[in-house]
C-alpha cells in the first residue's frame, strides 16, 4: 500500500472535481425543474371531460390537463375494466390496444366483442403503445404511473379512472369514457340497459329478507363495504356479513373471524373451470358448522362477472340474486 | 491475471460504458432502425415523432438512470469495502439499501411524495445514512471490523429496517391505492423511468462520487487498520464520517428510484480488483464506470431475455453476480481479502 499524500495526480483526483461541478449545476437546474407529484402517488378520483363538443380537454384529479383535438379513431386501453368499456362503446375500427387479459374467457366479459386487429398490451408498457400511436389511451390508477406519464409527456392524451366501487362510479366512468370518444349517444344507452337490469332484479327481490352472505375469494380476500362486490350483493337482495361489521374495502381476514359472523350463504368466485373453489371450501373442516355449509348453500360463481367494474357485471348482480333467492326466479 | 495501467483500464470501461448505453438503447418492445435511432438521438429528420418520444423519453431516461444507479452502487461497494476493510460490505448484505427502502416507503405512505418529489430520495438518504452509522457502531471492535460481527450487525439492522418496512406497508394496504403502488415499487427495476427519476438520482450521485473520490489516500491507507492509518496521519473518525455520508446520498438516491437492486456493489469491485489492483484511486472511478456498463447491459436483458415479458432487474443482477462471485472466491480460496 502507497503512503498517502505521496502520490501524482491520479484518476480520482481529477474526477473528483469535474463530477463535484457537474453534480451541482445540474442539482440547481434538476431542484427547478422537478415539481412536487412527479414522483408521487396518483390522486384517486374520477376525471372530468369538458367541452360538448370537440376539441374537449381532460382534467385529471391529480392536476393533469390535456386537450383531445377530435373525435378519436385510435384508442388504447390498458386495464380490462376499461376493455370492456371500449369494446361496448365504440366500433371494432376505433379500438387500436387492449390490455393481454382481454381475451381471457377467465376474466374478461369482453372476449367477443376485441378486435383480431387490435394490438394486446403488457401493463403501461410505453414502448409498444407509443408504437399504435393512439390519439386516446385509458388507465386507471392501478396503471404503472411512470409509464402513464410517458404518455401524457408525448402528448397522447389519457384518461385515468380512479374509482370502481360503486354503480355510481361506474355510471361516472362510463359516462366519461363516452364524452372523451364522442359517443355520449351510446353511453346513456349502456346506463339505460344497465339500470334497467338492476331495476328488474329490484322488483323480483323486494320484500324478501335478506340472507346473510359471505363473498370468500380461495386466496382469503373478501370484500368489505365501499366496494363494488358489496353494492353487488346489496343488490341482488343480500347482506353483507363482512361490511354490516363496519369492515370497508377488499380486505385479507382471518378466517376464524368469518366462521364468526355465522354466514347463511358462502359465495366463492370461481376463477377457472376446472378448478371447484367451492368443493375446496367444503373440504375445508373449518367451515363445517356455518349455517352456510350446513344449509347446502356454498356457491362458487364466475369471477369475472361478480369483480367486473363495467355495466357487464349486472351479469354478477343477475348471478348472485339467483341463488341468495332462488325462490324469486323459479317462474 | 495481468493488472491493466490505469488510463487503458479507465478509457476501456469508458467504451465499454457507450457500448453497453448503444446496446441498451437499441433493445425494446418494438424494433427501432439503427439509423432512426441515430437520427432521434442527434435530432436529424427522418424518425417519425412516435419513434423520437420513445428513444428520447422511453429508452435514454431508463438507460441513463441504469447507468447512474450502478454505477453509485458500485463505488459505494468499492469505498464501504475499503472503509469496513472488509470484503462483504456491499450496500445490501449490510443493511444500508434496506435502511434506504425504509426511508422511500416511509416518504410514500406519509404523502411526502405530493408535497415535493425530493422527499423520497431525501428520506431514503437520511434512513441510509442512519443505518450505516449503526452497523459502523455495532460492528467495530478497537479499529477492527470482523466479517462475522459487520454480517452479523448488518442482518440485524437491515432485518429491523425490512421489518419496519413491512409494517409500513401493511398499514399502507388499507389504503389500497397507495399500498399497491408502494409495493410495486419496493419490487425494484428500471422500468419506465423517465427524465424526472434521472434528475432525481444523478445530481446526488455525481456529488457522493465527487465526496468519495476525494477520500482515495485516506481509503487506501485504512486497509491497513485504524489504528496503522491514525499513525500516517488519517484523521480516521472524519474519513468514516464522509465516507459513510457521501455513499449514503448515492445509496440513497439510487434505491429512491430503482428500489433496491443486489451484487452490484458486491461482484464489481472485486472484479475490477483482480483488473486494475486494489489502489482506490483507480478502483473508484473505475467501479463507477464498470458498474454503469453493468446495470445498463443487465437492465437490457432483463427486459429481452423473455420479452414481452420483463424479469425483476434485481433477479439479472444476483444470476449473473451470485455465480461469478462463488467463482473468485473458489478461485483465490484462503487468500481472498481487500488488500
Amino acid at each position: 500500500v502507497p503512503p498517502p499524500s505521496k502520490r501524482p495526480a491520479t484518476p480520482a483526483a481529477w474526477a473528483a472535481p469535474v463530477l463535484l461541478l457537474a453534480g451541482a449545476l445540474w442539482l440547481g437546474a434538476a431542484l427547478s425543474t422537478v415539481r412536487a407529484g412527479d414522483l408521487g402517488l396518483v390522486r384517486a378520483g374520477t376525471p372530468a371531460i369538458r367541452g360538448e363538443t370537440f376539441p374537449k380537454e381532460i382534467l385529471d384529479p391529480s392536476g393533469g390537463r390535456a386537450v383531445i383535438p377530435a373525435a378519436p379513431r385510435r384508442v388504447v386501453s390498458l386495464n380490462i375494466g376499461a376493455d370492456e368499456i371500449l369494446t361496448a362503446l365504440v366500433e371494432p375500427e376505433r379500438v387500436a390496444g387492449v390490455s393481454r387479459f382481454a381475451d381471457s374467457p377467465e376474466m374478461s366479459t369482453c372476449v367477443d366483442r376485441v378486435p383480431a386487429h387490435a394490438a394486446r398490451i403488457r401493463g403501461a408498457d410505453p414502448e409498444p403503445i407509443l408504437a399504435l400511436q393512439p390519439d386516446l389511451v385509458f388507465a386507471a390508477v392501478y396503471n404503472l404511473e411512470s409509464g402513464v406519464r410517458i404518455l401524457t409527456g408525448a402528448g397522447i392524451p389519457v384518461v385515468r379512472f380512479g374509482n370502481f366501487r360503486s354503480y355510481e362510479d361506474v355510471i361516472a366512468n362510463v359516462r366519461v369514457a363516452g364524452a372523451a370518444l364522442g359517443a355520449e349517444a351510446r353511453a346513456e344507452a349502456l346506463i339505460h340497459q344497465m339500470n334497467d337490469r338492476l331495476g328488474h332484479i329490484a322488483d323480483r327481490i323486494r320484500d324478501r329478507k335478506p340472507p346473510r352472505v359471505l363473498y370468500y375469494s380461495p386466496v382469503g380476500y373478501t370484500s368489505g363495504g365501499a366496494t363494488l362486490v358489496d353494492e353487488k350483493i346489496g343488490r341482488a337482495g343480500g347482506l353483507n356479513v363482512v361490511s354490516a361489521e363496519g369492515i370497508l374495502g377488499p380486505k385479507h381476514l382471518s378466517v376464524e373471524l368469518l366462521v364468526s359472523l355465522g354466514p347463511e350463504v358462502i359465495v366463492v368466485p370461481r376463477w377457472t373451470p376446472e378448478h371447484d373453489p367451492a368443493a375446496a371450501l367444503l373440504a375445508e373442516p373449518v367451515w363445517r358448522d356455518t349455517p352456510a355449509v350446513q344449509g347446502g348453500r356454498v356457491h362458487a360463481l364466475d369471477a369475472k362477472w361478480l369483480t367486473s367494474v363495467s355495466p357487464d357485471g349486472v351479469r354478477g348482480v343477475e348471478e348472485l340474486a339467483r341463488v341468495l333467492h332462488p325462490e324469486a326466479f323459479t317462474s | 491475471m495481468r493488472r491493466l495501467r490505469a488510463p487503458t483500464a479507465l478509457g476501456l470501461g469508458l467504451v465499454v460504458l457507450v457500448g453497453a448505453l448503444a446496446y441498451g438503447l437499441s433493445r425494446g418492445a418494438v424494433r427501432i432502425p439503427a439509423g432512426d435511432l441515430l437520427a432521434s438521438l442527434v435530432g436529424l429528420e427522418g424518425p417519425t415523432a412516435w419513434q423520437r418520444t420513445l428513444v428520447l423519453d422511453v429508452r435514454l431516461p431508463r438507460v441513463v438512470a441504469g447507468a447512474f444507479v450502478g454505477g453509485g452502487l458500485a463505488l459505494s461497494g468499492a469505498a464501504l469495502q475499503g472503509l469496513f476493510r472488509n470484503p462483504l460490505a456491499d450496500p445490501g448484505v449490510i443493511g444500508v439499501s434496506s435502511g434506504a427502502s425504509l426511508g422511500a416507503v416511509l416518504a410514500m405512505y406519509l404523502g411526502l411524495g405530493a408535497l415535493s418529489s425530493w422527499s423520497i430520495p431525501a428520506l431514503s438518504i437520511a434512513c441510509a445514512a442512519l443505518t450505516a452509522f449503526v452497523v459502523y457502531a455495532a460492528a467495530s471492535r478497537r479499529g477492527r471490523i470482523p466479517v462475522g460481527t459487520l454480517l452479523l450487525a448488518g442482518i440485524a439492522v437491515g432485518s429491523f429496517a425490512s421489518a419496519l418496512t413491512s409494517f409500513v406497508l401493511s398499514v399502507a394496504l388499507d389504503e389500497y391505492e397507495q399500498g399497491r403502488q408502494t409495493f410495486r415499487w419496493l419490487m425494484g427495476g428500471l422500468e419506465a423511468r423517465n427524465w424526472h427519476e434521472v434528475a432525481l438520482v444523478g445530481p446526488p450521485t455525481l456529488l457522493g462520487a465527487a465526496i468519495v473520490l476525494t477520500s482515495f489516500r485516506e481509503l487506501d491507507a485504512l486497509i491497513l487498520g485504524e489504528t496503522e492509518a491514525s499513525a500516517v496521519g488519517v484523521d480516521v473518525h472524519r474519513v468514516r464520517r464522509r465516507v459513510v455520508l457521501a455513499t449514503s446520498l448515492v445509496i440513497g438516491s439510487a434505491v429512491a428510484v430503482s428500489g433496491v437492486i443486489g451484487f452490484v456493489g458486491l461482484v464489481i469491485p472485486h472484479m475490477l480488483r483482480l483488473v486494475v489492483g486494489p489502489v482506490h484511486a483507480v478502483l473508484l472511478p473505475a467501479s463507477l464506470i464498470y458498474g454503469g456498463a453493468f446495470l445498463v447491459t443487465a437492465d437490457a436483458l432483463a427486459r429481452t431475455l423473455l420479452a414481452p415479458e420483463e424479469i425483476r432487474l434485481g433477479v439479472v443482477t444476483a444470476l449473473i453476480g451470485a455465480p461469478f462471485f462463488l467463482y473468485l472466491l473458489l478461485r483465490r480460496r484462503g487468500e481472498y481479502s481487500v488488500e
